[in-house]
């Protein structure tokens, strides 16, 4: 896929041009991020509310009924369900790759087989963060295969 | 949630499975007529009921354990429900006693569909894992350029 990106004038309305084959799931997850209003991210971090920013969390995971935005700075705690964050995130490429994790796809540096059937990914940061075989496909369609 | 309390609820959940199981045998006992209910029918029930949770609780993601546990739960559960099922088979299944002299050869048949099983789980993972990263790569690398 090539892009192009041309400079207009301050007067002049920003306009986004999508020249493709046929709309397929890709082109209409693009046009969804587009259309989607800027979302920010809120979390506690210390009893201190943070405002987040998407692009550098690298996953959310759940556990004992709390929910966990990790990023590449430190961990806050969501007021939002796993379900909720997964919606909400799901423009920014984020996708659920297990019950109690929410993945950001382009933080995934590479995977590798597990002897049961799940794959394991490294993370940009060095971390490893477990897929289910339930998503695997999902996966799959997210990056485009 | 720790190991511990994890194996208390599945003990808990083998024992309403092992009820359920004796309701649905009374009522099917009521309609057939029969008047009353040997040991070896109780240990059945016990061995079914045992079977069924087991392998449940083996393939079930617990969203509140975290992924060491989730593969010491994997290894004991499957274990567990492949012995329980092995025991209803050989023992109090008419006909088990003759197969349990074979041991080897039950053994041997255990051991060849477990080993398929897990070769054709990691094989599938392995393409898959393949074939993700190697659009990773290419994504990466249209990226840089």
């Amino acid at each position: 896929m090539k892009f192009r990106i041309e400079h207009v004038p301050e007067d002049v309305e920003h306009e986004v041009v999508i020249r493709c084959h046929a709309v397929d799931d890709a082109i209409r997850n693009l046009i969804g991020f587009l259309e989607s209003p800027p979302r920010t991210l809120l979390g506690f971090e210390s009893e201190r509310l943070r405002i987040i920013d998407p692009e550098r969390v690298f996953y959310i995971e759940s556990s004992d009924n709390k929910v966990f935005i990790h990023d590449d700075r430190c961990t806050y705690q969501s007021m939002k369900r796993l379900y909720e964050l997964e919606r909400d995130l799901d423009a920014y490429g984020f996708l659920r790759t297990s019950k109690s994790m929410v993945l950001n796809v382009r933080k995934i540096e590479s995977v590798r087989p597990l002897f049961d059937g799940r794959l394991e990914a490294r993370l940009t940061n060095g971390e490893t963060a477990g897929i289910s075989r339930t998503y695997v496909s999902a996966l799959k369609t997210k990056i485009g295969l | 949630m720790t190991l511990k309390k994890h194996f208390v609820r599945v003990f808990w959940e083998v024992s309403m499975a092992c009820g359920a199981l004796l309701v649905l045998l009374t009522v099917f006992y009521q309609a057939a007529g029969t008047r009353g209910m040997s040991l070896e029918g109780m240990w059945r029930i016990v061995l079914l009921g045992s079977t069924i949770v087991l392998r449940g609780t083996s393939l079930v993601n617990f969203h509140d354990l975290d992924d060491r546990a989730m593969r010491i739960n994997y290894l004991i559960s499957s274990v567990l429900a492949d012995a329980t099922l092995i025991v209803l088979l050989v023992w109090y299944t008419p006909g088990g006693a003759y197969f349990a002299g074979r041991g080897w050869f039950l053994l041997a048949v255990y051991v060849v569909f477990k080993g398929l099983f897990y070769s054709m789980n990691y094989v599938h993972a392995w393409i898959s894992a393949r074939d993700i990263n190697a659009h990773l790569l290419a994504m990466k690398n249209h990226t840089e350029r």
